[in-house]
């Protein structure tokens, strides 16, 4: 190992190959995570427009830069191909002093060839070798087994609510920084043991980014409406079993090519049985282009929510949600009519 | 006898409709609503005070509107706003056809295909178009709003996005020498822009076009250059409130 030490905390700002870092005994830190979790979220983005960045700038990005201020970090691996460029412009000119910023890239063009590379650099970076890794493949495999099983509960048996499943699904990105503890949490999801949701509710793929809403789900399901399909998040758990470490990356979907993103989502609506789609969008994040490439290649109803600050669902959301899911539900009505008759 | 009710982010409006099928019609502050016409439940909803409003016992209300959530009726079927001027529109055209609302906050567009809301679409979240937004330039301005509602020929180019700079920006144009007319004009044109992408999502022509907003003749004109087939309902403003009466009727049907 390298001038690493054990245990030391690696922030990362997106999923990356978290094999690695368990390889080397340190642990990983999703930095979005530690912002959104916090007791007081909106505090934290506060004192970043404090502190100067421009208030048309994302929260999540608004976010990271304020934990990184406070907290004990001081190696970030920062995705800078495949993520988000402004994270890259927030690592590159804005960084405290004494925190060294790694970049990883998934390469554009899904090359094997440049994405060992990548890999190969981090790997030196933290003095560890692809056994190891493969080592810690398997030890993280035994918590996706569980997530996925969660997921599978969440839209075939209807069993999971859809803030267990997302929550589920976001944390696969740093397994808490404690695989084995995280275990645990998963562990007492499976036992919840609720009765299946009703057959009536709709069923919702929620498509980009991740939400700053802190009321979404419930409010949902008051309205008779699920999400059974986290496009993004469930990626983030590396869907498809691959044996070695590289071809999982590979076929991770996010970072490459929109069309692939494309691919995955319509598959999984086909085996989800979706009634539609909610694509988020944050205020000022460059993935708000994407929302029309949603609309011309997915056939399902689409409904466009944008959230800037972290916080509950204001009223003309709730009447978005609202208008969505009751123009849904009469369709559907209609439809189990025709088909009656 | 059933009411339908719409609360607004200014105004409320009422539609009494009685067992002899008469309706009547009127409005109120927001603000009055809140302070003088509801009862606070320990359980956090509101009832309506039939008595406060002058009205006699109603059976069934419906309400809708951006404050349908917060005032929580205990007694109302709560509706869509969306949906509810959809169904507003449905009185005055069949078929396929969007409906545009205008209000005072928003502007919605929804694609209705036989008697159902296909789509739809909100503008994003910003005040500029709203109707709210018309009211303030025509207070920068110095005329009333339906005057400002009457022009459109030679609109001045307004640039700013912002309904808060657009005010200093048309001050500026008026020490340029820009007529009050043209800036007039700039105002509805700059606000037909905004919204003629909502409409384009969908390559319908036949629209009806409803809420405060459908009185802005200067809008209809461009609605019209651009080709679309334009219907405006009597009282356009109680569009909304109407239709969710007719929510109403439905919802028994089934
Ligand atoms: S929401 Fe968009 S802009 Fe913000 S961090 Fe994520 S990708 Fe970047």
């Amino acid at each position: 190992m390298s001038e690493k030490t054990a245990k030391e905390r690696i922030g990362i700002t997106s999923t990356i190959p978290v094999e690695i870092i368990y390889a080397s005994q340190c642990v990983p830190v999703d930095l979005n995570n530690i912002f959104i979790t916090d007791k007081h979220p909106q505090v934290i983005v506060d004192e970043a427009e404090r502190l100067g960045l421009p208030r048309n700038t994302c929260t999540w990005v608004k976010g990271m830069y304020s934990v990184l201020k406070h907290t004990d970090i001081h190696t970030v691996i920062g995705v800078v191909q495949g993520d988000c460029t402004h994270i890259v412009s927030m690592l590159e000119s804005l960084l405290p002093a004494g925190v060294e910023f790694i970049p990883f890239s998934f390469p554009y063009e899904k090359s094997r060839k440049l994405l060992r590379w990548e890999m190969q650099k981090i790997m030196d970076y933290f003095g560890v070798q692809w056994d190891d890794c493969l080592a810690s493949k398997a030890r993280l495999d035994e918590v996706r087994k569980i997530i996925h099983t969660i997921d599978r509960m969440t839209w075939e048996d209807n069993t999971v609510s859809s803030q267990d499943n997302f929550y589920a699904l976001i944390n696969s990105t740093d397994f808490m920084g404690n695989p084995e503890a995280f275990k645990i949490q998963l562990k007492r999801i499976l036992d919840k043991k609720r009765e299946p949701y009703p057959r009536s509710h709709l069923r919702f793929g929620l498509l980009g980014v991740p939400t700053v809403f802190t009321d979404l789900y419930p409010y949902l399901e008051s309205q008779g409406a699920r999400v059974v399909y986290h496009e993004v998040a469930r990626q983030f758990a590396m869907p498809e079993y691959a044996k070695d470490l590289l071809e999982q990356n590979l076929s991770y979907t996010y970072p490459y090519s929109f069309y692939g993103r494309v691919k995955d989502i319509q598959e999984e609506a086909g085996l989800r049985h979706l009634d539609g789609f909610i694509h988020y969008v944050q205020s000022f994040c460059h993935h708000q282009l994407e929302d029309l490439g949603f609309r011309e290649q997915l056939s399902l109803p689409i409904l466009t929510l944008e959230g800037d600050r972290v916080g509950k669902l204001d009223g003309r959301t709730k009447t978005r949600l609202d208008t969505f899911v009751q123009m849904l539900k009469s369709k559907k009505r209609r439809k189990e009519d025709a088909f009656r008759n | 006898m059933r009411l339908g009710i719409d609360i607004g982010s200014r105004k409320v409006k009422f539609a009494l409709q009685s067992d002899n099928n008469r309706m009547k019609l009127w409005d109120m502050p927001t603000t009055d609503l809140y302070h003088q016409h509801l009862h606070r439940k320990p359980d956090g909803t509101n009832e309506l005070d039939f008595h406060s409003l002058g009205l006699p016992q109603v059976d069934i209300v419906a309400a809708t509107g951006y404050g349908r959530n917060n005032v929580k009726l205990s007694q109302a079927l709560v509706v869509s706003e969306i949906l509810a001027h959809a169904a507003g529109a449905m009185r005055v055209l069949q078929g396929e056809f969007l409906m545009l609302d205008m209000g005072g906050q928003d502007t919605k567009v929804a694609l209705v295909r036989d008697g159902q809301v296909e789509d739809f679409s909100v503008n994003d979240k910003c005040a500029a178009g709203s109707g709210r937004y018309l009211e303030n330039m025509a207070q920068v301005l110095g005329v009333p709003l339906e005057e400002l509602f009457s022009y459109y020929a030679d609109p001045a180019d307004l640039t700013t996005t912002c309904a808060v700079y657009a005010e200093s920006e048309i001050i500026g144009k008026l020490a340029e020498g820009v007529t009050m007319p043209q800036l007039c004009a700039g105002v509805n044109y700059s606000t037909f822009l905004k919204i003629r992408p909502m409409l384009e999502r969908w390559p319908q022509k036949e629209l009806v076009f409803v809420g405060g907003g459908a009185k802005n003749k200067a809008m209809l004109h461009y609605l019209q250059q651009a080709h679309y087939a334009v219907v405006i309902p009597e009282a356009p403003e109680y569009n909304g409130v109407l239709g969710c009466l007719e929510m109403l009727d439905k919802e028994e049907e089934e």
